[in-house]
C-alpha cells in the first residue's frame, strides 16, 4: 500500500517535472526568438558602401579566401605609371611652417616621433593626405596608405562620420588622396574617389572595433609609389615592433611623421601600442615588414581613453581581411 | 517516467544557463547593444584679432577630464568662412587652433550630454 501511495506520488510528481520542463523550453524559446516581423541585425562585418554618384549598398559577407596576406609592392617611382592623378588640384592654403608643438596627451611621455622629409621614396610615400567633407559640411583630415594600386585603408571614421548631437549619421564626400605629401609639396599629386567603403558594425554601430573603411580612387597611383600588403593571423601581436607614419595635427602643416614601437596588448579587434600619435593619424598604418616589402596589420583610429594607457588600432582580422581584398577588387 | 521527466528538466535548465553575456563569442558574433551615447558639439570660428576669419586652420580638441572619452584621431579644418564643428562625447576640453597665421586656444569647455557649445578662437 505504502509502495503504491509513494508510486502515485511519483508519477504526479514525475507529470509535474514535465509540464514545469516543458514550459521552461518554451518560455526560453519565446524569449530567444525574434519578434515576428523585426529584421535582425547585419553582423557588423556586413560590408557597405557608396558610390561617387550617391548609390548606396549592403553587401553580402566577404567571400573567405585561404590566404592570410595579401602582397605589398614598392612601386616603379615613375609618375608615368599612374593614370589618373592631377597635378593641379588645390589644395587648402597652409603656406606657414609652424615651429613648437603642442602638448598632446596621446603623446605618451616624451615624444618619440620623428619627421619624415624624405616623402617620396618607398615606403613614405605609400602614406597619404586625405581630405573629405563630412555630411555635417565640415571639412576634416586624415591618413591613409594605399594597399592595392588604386584602394586605400583607412579609419571607417575617416569615411562614414557620426554627428550625434544633430543626429547626422552619412557618408563623407570630397574624398582627395595627397599620397607622399610634404607640406606644400605634392611629389606624386592627388587623386580623388569613386567608391568608399565600411562595415555596419561601424555604420550602424558607431563600435570602435569596427572602425575600418577603405576607398577606391580614381587614379592608379599605387603603380608609382607602391603599396602595402596586408595580414591577419589570430595569434598575439604582442612585443611586435610596428611603425605607425601619419600626418599629425599636431606638427607643421601636411608634414608627415613616424613613429615605431611595440605592440603592448593584443585583443580580438583592437591592438594597443605606446606609439605617440594625434589628431590627423586616423587612417595610418600600422605595418611590419612582410608581404613582400610591407604587412599592415592594424589601422590607427584613437588616441588615450577610457582609462587606458594606450592609443590603439581596428586590428586587421580575417572578416576585415576578407572584406579589404573585396574592396580593392 | 520519472526518467525522462528529469531528464527534460536537465535538458531546459541547461538551454536556459548557457546563454548571456559570458558566451564565448566569435570574431563576427553580433556586439553587445551600444550603451547610450552622451553627445554634444562643440562648434563656432577662429578669427584674427581683427575679426577676420580664418579659413583652412586646424582645429583641434584634447579631453581634459576623466576618464577621457573615445576621440576618433581625425583633424577638423576651418572652412571658408572660418567656421569648425566637433561633435564630441560630453567631457570637459581644450581646443586649439593651429593655424599658419598663429594659434589660439580655449580652455575648460565643459560639455554636457546633448549640448551645443560655441567657442570662438581668437589667434594672438
Amino acid at each position: 500500500m505504502n509502495s503504491t501511495l509513494f508510486d502515485n506520488a511519483a508519477r504526479r510528481w514525475g507529470r509535474t517535472v514535465l509540464t514545469a520542463a516543458a514550459t521552461l523550453s518554451l518560455g526560453a524559446a519565446v524569449l530567444a526568438a525574434p519578434t515576428a516581423g523585426a529584421a535582425a541585425a547585419p553582423a557588423p562585418n556586413t560590408p557597405v558602401a557608396r558610390s561617387a554618384s550617391g548609390k548606396t549598398t549592403v553587401g553580402a559577407a566577404a567571400a573567405r579566401t585561404a590566404k592570410t596576406s595579401l602582397a605589398g609592392a614598392k612601386g616603379s617611382g615613375r609618375i608615368a605609371d599612374a593614370k589618373g592623378v592631377s597635378f593641379t588640384r588645390k589644395f587648402p592654403k597652409n603656406v606657414k611652417m609652424l615651429g613648437g608643438d603642442l602638448k598632446a596627451k596621446d603623446v605618451i611621455g616624451a615624444d618619440g616621433r620623428t619627421q619624415i622629409t624624405d616623402t617620396a621614396s618607398y615606403p613614405n610615400r605609400v602614406a597619404g593626405k586625405l581630405t573629405f567633407t563630412a555630411p555635417n559640411g565640415g571639412t576634416y583630415g586624415c591618413t591613409a596608405f594605399l594597399y592595392d594600386d588604386n584602394t586605400v585603408a583607412t579609419a571607417g571614421h575617416c569615411v562614414y562620420f557620426h554627428d550625434n548631437a544633430a543626429n547626422v549619421h552619412g557618408w563623407s564626400s570630397n574624398f582627395v588622396f595627397w599620397p607622399g605629401r610634404n607640406g606644400t609639396s605634392t611629389p606624386y599629386g592627388s587623386c580623388g574617389w569613386t567608391n568608399v567603403y565600411s562595415v555596419s558594425g561601424w555604420t550602424s554601430s558607431q563600435n570602435p572595433e569596427y572602425d575600418y573603411g577603405a576607398i577606391k580612387l580614381n587614379c592608379t597611383v599605387g603603380n608609382t609609389v607602391g603599396w602595402f600588403g596586408l595580414q591577419w593571423q589570430t595569434a598575439s601581436y604582442d612585443g611586435t615592433q610596428v611603425n605607425i607614419t601619419g600626418y599629425p595635427g599636431d606638427k607643421p602643416s601636411n608634414t608627415m611623421w613616424q613613429m615605431s614601437g611595440p605592440i603592448a596588448s593584443s585583443a580580438t579587434r583592437q591592438l594597443f601600442y605606446s606609439i605617440d600619435t594625434y589628431h590627423g593619424q586616423s587612417g595610418s598604418a600600422v605595418r611590419i615588414p612582410g608581404c613582400g616589402a610591407y604587412c599592415a596589420i592594424a589601422v590607427h583610429t584613437y588616441g588615450l581613453y577610457g582609462g587606458s594607457s594606450y592609443n590603439r588600432g581596428t586590428r586587421i582580422t580575417e572578416a576585415a581581411f576578407n572584406n579589404y581584398n573585396t574592396w580593392k577588387a | 517516467m520519472r526518467r525522462t521527466g528529469c531528464l527534460l528538466a536537465a535538458v531546459a535548465l541547461t538551454a536556459l544557463c548557457t546563454t548571456g553575456p559570458d558566451t564565448p563569442r566569435s570574431n563576427d558574433d553580433p556586439p553587445d547593444p551600444a550603451e547610450p551615447r552622451p553627445a554634444g558639439a562643440i562648434s563656432g570660428r577662429v578669427l584674427t584679432a581683427a575679426g577676420t576669419p580664418v579659413p583652412d586652420c586646424p582645429v583641434l580638441p584634447e579631453a581634459t577630464s576623466h576618464p577621457a572619452p573615445a576621440l576618433p584621431e581625425l583633424a577638423a579644418v576651418t572652412n571658408a568662412e572660418g567656421h569648425y564643428r566637433w561633435p564630441l562625447p560630453s567631457a570637459t576640453y581644450t581646443l586649439t587652433a593651429r593655424c599658419a597665421q598663429g594659434t589660439a586656444h580655449a580652455t575648460n569647455l565643459v560639455l554636457h550630454p546633448g549640448e551645443e557649445l560655441t567657442a570662438d578662437l581668437i589667434l594672438g
